[in-house]
């Protein structure tokens, strides 16, 4: 039976056809599945780390954990996590933070409700209901069935630790706690096995093929109904992927996964550190910054995942979340308490529209005191449109800007004469005339008419399409082919969690043919991406598929 | 320019409110007359941050106090006799009267031995709540002596001649400062101003002001101010507590007409508690921030001692005051509202110091989403 897919968009219906088709026949060509990558290996995120915990054992027994920070590469810390390691030092925390785990698991709280058995007596061992418990959190934990060797280690561990306490419990939590610290828990570790069905050809196992789902679409492990799923290796038939993905991408948890992937793409991590002088900008408070983040992410839950609009348009739209703390800054009384947030229509003669005049956006690119056109023009560029832009060299010579003679009133006199050194001038030619166009919102992201009372002038252009201020700049970035590219790029890039390989490069670039056609649809370049040939395609392994007897050893 | 929602839809509104005010207040007097829809043009929302007496004071109060400041309860207590008895007996230094009355709660049944230390400057702050220039009687005053404002204006503030020598009330004293705090933090003092119909913040010959209950916290600065531009919302389920009147503002100063009666909310020594104004008037200097300036009228004299005794009942040393002090002193000076039979006023004329801090007022039933525009979105960094 094939999957629902009736409420696809019929150029995204007709392409996903096609994949899939490329895909099941391992086509040859540009989408050809022969030069796949190899089986990623990833430290989870801590949100990741946190999702899996809360959806095992419940919200109450989570932890306060931090992880080492990971390496952004190629603009996305998934794809640094494929090259993260756990340090000694960041494993004491998690050490500690899986024992307090553990201990609430089994304490007299919560074991009636997290684990499935009571044993024959509490203060000693009780080998069959340790396994009960073990191998059904094993196969949340690992994402996979325990193997028969891992699942007996652990019950002997249980066994051993409950004799020498008394206490079978006490016995549990040790075994639970040292899964917690396994690397098949922490690690996304994926497993080839060779295709029955194309010989010699090499796929990711069924349990892969899950985990690489949920934790792209949930930011979390696999549920029970995928796991299932995948033991009976739906997911490699096209039916039964597109019965899987057709089910998450109708889920609620959906929202999480794309607050995952947009807190990695736009780099929200590191506005957390905005700060702003208090006495230049009294009203940047400590609440407004961490409102001002998190306005980011509602608008696009609300323009993406509620509303189910088109991603370029989110750069043009009106439509804004806003908490009461933000309130004042927008200038517009909010019938909202302090921590709710309400939907908000900006109206038409507003100075604003679009996330780059967020004041998150705007607060993040800038300086503590002030604002800077240059910093704003280098995150369209990096962060919205995957370019690069230089480091200034260590020499740079402010001696013009800062001559306190010059009387500069404004950000563009400033500039310009900063950059008739021809040294500068180059790179500031890709952010300036870009970042321009937001200098009537100051550093803090507040309107302004003026600079030191002087005419703001915000026209510039954006790889030739010129504008006159805010709004037009948002309407040329959403016209601009790249927008398109870059989220193209970086949301394969997250699903798969490394770079992309030449072919798969490929793949994506063909992406807005089909998506310039339906709309850049959240929902749509999720499936474009996951139906894609390259998504799943592994290249030939060498050896024997070790994954595939490892498999045939899962404990059942 | 401001956009009202529709006249019909806030009539309704209202009505809806008062009903369910009522239901909540039960038998307190409904709220009174409070027109439909707001007036277009330029909207000022102020939230007050800070309500002080209005006291005039020098250094060391030479010039007001001359004969010193009021000694606290307890001296009072030392120094009259039989002391001792009366701690064996009653257990508490300040029950003071014959029976063991507190004197907070039973003013009349002790006597202080020490003199009530008199204000004797003619200078002080307020408004001119009866209209005369020297304080003789009118229909709804008892003679009294007005004040000479900085400005040269005569003012009523009688409540300054009660409080006046009190080093409680005097800057940084305990009760002045406490009262500040608790103003500032308890959202029951949360009192909003909204200004509509302002063509210009400067020079405006008609306005119209609004006074409501808000439901929001203020956000503190670090320098011990407060912020400017935050969201306050109307706390619609007290009516009572919804005044309206009209104004006009000279070179930035705001001036309201008297609004004949104003209930306000005004916690006191984490007692809530409602104060009660005649012919309550606003003088309010206005800037981009905010505002400064006096709040006054006639305070009515059984209510302010109600909520003052039940605050300070037992903190009299603290204060540096005598309840049994204070309470006749309120009585003697006051100057509004006298009684038909017996001539006594009913109501001290009472000024407050208030500052204001701008505020985006939400009103209840304004449909979302609402409108921002470029005229009123933050135009200063």
């Amino acid at each position: 039976m094939s999957a629902p897919v009736k409420n696809w968009t019929k150029p995204v219906r007709a392409a996903l056809i096609a994949f899939s088709c490329l895909a099941t026949v391992g086509a040859t060509g540009p989408s050809s599945t022969s030069g796949g990558a190899d089986p990623s290996l990833r430290l989870i995120s801590v949100s990741q780390y946190r999702n899996i915990l809360q959806s095992v054992f419940g919200a109450d027994v989570l932890p306060k954990v931090r992880f080492a920070p990971v390496k952004r590469t190629d603009g996305l810390l998934a794809v640094g996590s494929s090259a993260a390691v756990v340090t000694p030092g960041v494993l004491d925390p998690l050490d500690s933070a899986a024992r307090a785990v553990a201990e609430r698991v089994v304490d007299p709280l919560h074991r009636d409700t997290l684990i499935p058995c009571k044993p024959a007596s509490a203060s000693s061992a009780d080998e069959a209901c340790a396994q009960r418990f073990l191998s059904r959190v094993g196969l949340m934990l690992y994402r996979r069935p325990m193997t028969q060797q891992e699942l007996t280690e652990k019950v002997m561990l249980a066994g051993k630790a409950a004799a020498r306490s008394k206490d079978f419990y006490s016995g549990l939590a040790t075994a639970l706690s040292s899964m917690l610290v396994s690397p098949n828990f922490l690690f996304i570790r994926e497993n080839a096995e060779v295709d029955p069905a194309r010989p010699g050809q090499w796929r990711l196992d069924g349990y892969s093929k899950a985990s690489r789902l949920s934790f792209f679409l949930w930011d979390s492990a696999p549920d029970a109904e995928l796991l299932t799923a995948a033991s009976r290796g739906d997911l490699h038939t096209p039916e039964g992927l597109k019965r899987q993905v057709e089910r998450m991408t109708a889920s609620p948890l959906l929202t999480r996964g794309a607050r995952a992937f947009f807190t990695d793409f736009l780099a929200l991590e590191a506005y957390d550190n905005v700060a702003k002088d208090p006495v230049i900008y009294p009203a940047f408070t400590q609440k407004v910054a961490q409102d001002a983040r998190e306005q980011i992410l509602r608008t696009i839950e609300d323009h993406l995942i509620t509303r189910g609009e088109d991603y370029r348009d989110l750069f043009t739209t009106r439509r804004i979340m806003l908490s009461a703390p933000l309130a004042g800054i927008y200038g517009t009384p909010l019938l909202a308490g302090p921590s709710e947030w309400k939907p908000f229509d900006l109206p038409a003669d507003s100075p604003r529209a679009g996330l780059l005049t967020q004041i998150g956006f705007l607060a993040q690119y800038a300086h503590p005191g002030r604002s800077s056109p240059t910093r704003r023009g280098k995150g369209i560029r990096e962060v919205l449109l995957c370019q690069h832009v230089p480091d200034p060299p260590p020499n740079v010579d402010f001696s013009i800007v800062e001559d306190p003679n010059a009387h500069f009133s404004t950000a563009r006199q400033r500039l310009v004469a900063h950059n008739t050194d021809p040294t500068c001038r180059g790179c500031h030619m890709m952010t300036d005339p870009i970042g321009l166009g937001l200098e009537k919102f100051d550093g803090a992201g507040q309107f302004r008419a003026t600079e030191k009372g002087a005419a703001i002038d915000t026209s510039g252009n954006l790889d030739g399409a010129a504008f006159t201020d805010a709004i037009g700049l948002g309407r040329a970035l959403r016209d601009n082919p790249t927008l398109k590219s870059c989220i193209s790029n970086r949301l394969y890039a997250f699903g798969v969690g490394r770079p992309l390989t030449e072919q798969e490069s490929e793949v994506v670039e063909q992406f807005p043919a089909v998506l310039d056609k339906s709309g850049y649809r959240f929902k749509d370049m999720l499936r474009l991406v996951i139906f894609s040939p390259s998504f799943f395609a592994i290249k030939p392994q060498k050896g024997p598929a070790m994954a595939l007897l490892t498999e045939q050893n899962h404990a059942h | 320019m401001r956009s009202g929602d529709q006249p019909e839809r806030r009539i309704s509104r209202l009505r809806n409110s008062r009903l369910y005010g009522a239901t909540l207040s039960l038998l307190i007097p409904v709220a009174p007359a409070f027109s439909a829809s707001p007036e277009t043009g330029g909207t000022i929302g102020l939230v007050l941050t800070s309500w002080r007496p209005a006291l005039y004071e020098t250094p060391g109060a030479k010039e007001e106090c001359p004969s010193g400041l009021q000694v606290s309860e307890d001296i009072q207590n030392e120094k009259t006799p039989g002391a001792a008895e009366r701690l064996a007996k009653f257990g508490f230094p300040l029950n003071r009267g014959p029976n063991g009355e507190l004197a907070a709660y039973a003013p009349m049944k002790v006597e202080d031995p020490i003199p009530f230390r008199e204000l004797q400057t003619r200078n002080g702050f307020g408004l001119n709540l009866d209209g005369t220039s020297d304080g003789h009687a009118t229909a709804k005053s008892c003679t009294h002596e007005k004040f000479r404002t900085p400005e040269g204006v005569a003012a009523d503030n009688q409540l300054a001649r009660v409080l006046g020598c009190t080093v409680g009330w005097r800057a940084s004293g305990f009760n002045v400062e406490f009262a500040a705090r608790e103003f500032a933090s308890s959202s029951v003092n949360r009192i909003l101003v909204e200004i509509s119909g302002v063509d210009d913040e400067r020079n405006d010959p008609d306005v119209e002001i609004r006074i409501y209950k808000g439901l929001d916290g203020l956000v503190a600065t670090g320098e011990g101010k407060f912020l400017p531009g935050t969201n306050q919302r109307i706390d619609n389920r007290f009516p009572r507590y919804m005044h309206q009147t009209r104004g006009k503002i000279a070179d930035g100063v705001l001036t309201s007409d008297p609004i004949p009666l104003a209930n306000l909310p005004l916690l006191w020594v984490a007692n809530p508690g409602e104060r009660k104004f005649r012919d309550l008037q606003l003088k309010l200097k206005l800037t981009d921030t905010g505002a400064e300036g006096i709040v006054s009228g006639y305070e009515d004299l059984r209510i302010w001692w109600n909520n003052y005794s039940r605050g300070m009942n037992s903190h009299g040393g603290i204060g540096n005051y005598s309840s049994a002090q204070l309470y006749r002193a309120a009585h003697r000076y006051a100057d509004g509202y006298p009684d038909p039979k017996t001539g006594q006023c009913t109501a001290i004329s009472a000024a407050y110091k208030v500052e204001a801090a701008r505020a985006m007022i939400a009103h209840p039933a304004l449909a979302q989403p609402s409108t921002v525009t470029a005229s009123n979105d933050r135009t200063k960094p």
